[in-house]
């Protein structure tokens, strides 16, 4: 059909018997990874694409969505029950809170259930299973840097000015990315295993929604509560928190007194989930099948 | 280039290009397939039970480079599952796979995404199968042209008939001419003209490849395409060897099984 011969011959004939599959040494493994990104990225994109496609609307969505999660929370939290009480400017910090934190959500999510819901993939491709939480990552990155639009619209219109701070919006994100890819890998095997995983961390992250100072600034709760240090310090170890944190400082400007902690927190937690994640997803590598069955080790 | 390895290693012959030995490969399934409000009771709210399920028992066999093999059996025989262990994408229970490079299995059912268009599927399926993007786009129109889906090229997957995306499909996978090839039913796609152009690709193929080993019902295109036969039965190695041999020790079996259920239906009257 299609003139391949030019292509080089990638069998080795004085090669050794091997065991066949995507198992290998780590450094060979990451290479492997590294020479599929341009799958990698074109699977993600067309994700995206896809997603919407049969809306009328398409890709309109990807604003409408979270622009219409924030409104949803503005309704009940800013109208019904009047949350801005501490003096915090409600909107505004509800649109950078909600938007930060569903991209950790979205992420992580979509990567725990890659091996699952691209099951296929598994049966057809021998590319490293990695692979897939990788573009779960980058479908979670791509349509939070689309909902940024909001964000920048709205903020403005609010009376928040675009400063050079906002810059810090690229680090923090990138932080973001790493820790949805390595939680995402380390959920990725569990989930596999234990198809209760999936279903757990739905309300886990339901939790992680108010236990992160999404929706409205804990601490003043916390703070409230008997063992108020004890509790303060829970939260800062909750990366989510961190970065929600440190993303409003970013924007609006609201200096957390814990900033430099947080920004600690969040700097262990990303790196350490990525190494962590990656190292026990590539060791786990011959148990990913595309088996609709559980396969018993 | 060969290497000075001990003398064992450099003996004259066939060098093996794959070999099976001792594999088996069982599931684990849960004991029971619906899970009601009684029984969660019953077992005290405990997790359910697994129940192992042998897919393969005990399959050794040797192919050398050159080698065609035909995996003949009933379905659920195991013949896909003895195919996936080989591309290495189930690991064994017991026993080992061991290959000459990295098969690649040729499959009907491979993943499309129903909501992008054919083109876009060809370009994601080549980028899946490792190939260099400026090859992928050099790749993209031929092989768009070989699959003769015309304007529906363009239009989402989704829209396409199940002849179609078996069309897309067999394009698709069958662009890189591997050094073991693991084909899955994946004869006969489409129509009578498509099917004819579609076995011709295989036999190029074939002929390119090292190794080949075919699974398929089609006794024809088996002994026509094979120099060894394995006939799997329950997940055991029922008959290895000659093509002639092996088929006709499986259609006596089959012909006696027909007998015996026509015996067993007129018993009943």
């Amino acid at each position: 059909m299609v003139a391949l011969d030019s292509q080089p011959s990638t069998a080795d004939h004085s090669s050794e018997l091997q065991p066949p599959g995507t198992a290998a040494p780590l450094p060979i493994y990451l290479k492997r990874v590294w020479k599929m990104r341009h799958y990698a990225y074109a699977s993600a994109r067309r994700g995206i694409a896809s997603k919407n496609a049969s809306n009328l609307l398409g890709n309109l969505w990807l604003l409408l969505e979270p622009a219409m999660l924030i409104g949803v929370y503005f309704v009940m939290f800013g109208l019904v029950v009047d949350i801005s009480r501490g003096g915090v400017d409600f909107l505004p910090f509800l649109t950078v809170g909600m938007l930060v934190f569903t991209h950790n959500r979205r992420g992580i999510q979509l990567a725990a259930e890659s091996l699952l819901t691209k099951a296929p993939m598994l049966k057809s491709f021998a590319f490293p299973r990695a692979i897939l939480p990788l573009i779960a990552t980058l479908n979670a990155l791509f349509t939070f840097l689309v909902s940024l639009i909001v964000m920048f619209v709205v903020l403005p219109l609010l009376g928040t000015r675009p400063t050079l701070g906002w810059l810090w919006i690229i680090p923090l994100t990138g932080a973001q990315a790493m820790l949805n890819l390595g939680l995402g890998m380390i959920l990725a095997r569990m989930v596999l295993r234990f198809a209760d995983v999936r279903s757990t961390l739905r309300y886990l992250f339901r939790l992680t929604i108010y236990a992160s100072g999404v929706i409205f600034p804990i601490q003043d709760y916390l703070a409230e509560m008997d063992n108020s240090n004890l509790y303060l310090n829970l939260a800062l170890i909750n990366p989510f928190y961190s970065i929600t944190h440190l993303f409003r400082w970013a924007t609006l400007g609201t200096k957390p007194l814990t900033a430099n902690l947080m920004i600690v927190t969040t700097m262990i937690w990303c790196v350490g989930a990525l190494l962590v994640g990656t190292v026990w997803f590539v060791r786990g590598e011959r148990r990913y099948s595309g088996a609709k069955t559980l396969i018993k080790f | 280039m060969e290497s000075l390895g001990p003398s064992w290693l450099s003996k004259p012959g066939p060098k093996p290009a794959v070999q099976v030995e001792g594999l088996f490969l069982s599931y684990a399934v849960l004991r029971d397939t619906t899970d009601s409000l009684s029984s969660l009771t019953a077992r005290g709210f405990r997790p359910r039970q697994t129940k192992e399920v042998a897919a393969l028992v005990d399959v050794s066999f040797t192919l050398q480079r050159g080698d065609s093999l035909g995996l003949i059996g009933h379905n659920g025989a195991g013949k896909s599952t003895l195919l996936q262990s080989i591309a290495g994408f189930l690991r064994p229970s017991r026993g080992t796979v061991l290959v000459s490079s990295q098969p690649q299995l040729l499959g009907i059912k491979a993943a499309l995404n129903g909501n992008a268009s054919g083109r876009q599927n060809i370009e994601l399926g080549c980028l899946a199968l490792g190939m260099k993007r400026e090859m992928v786009t050099e790749l993209v129109p031929q092989i768009a042209e070989y699959t003769e889906l015309g304007d529906f090229i363009d239009l989402p997957v989704r829209t396409y008939s199940a002849g179609m995306r078996q069309r897309l499909s067999f394009a698709i996978s069958t662009t890189q001419t591997p050094e073991i090839l693991l084909i899955d039913e994946a004869l006969a796609v489409g129509d009578k003209a498509f099917r004819s152009k579609s076995m011709q690709r295989l036999r190029s193929i074939r002929e390119e490849a090292g190794v080949v080993i075919l699974a398929s019902h089609s006794m024809g295109a088996i002994k026509g395409a094979c120099n060894k036969v394995l006939w799997l039965h329950n997940g055991e190695i029922a008959k290895f060897g000659d093509p002639d041999d092996v088929i006709a020790a499986y259609k006596k079996s089959e012909r006696a099984v027909k007998r015996d259920v026509l015996q067993t239906s007129q018993r009943k009257r």
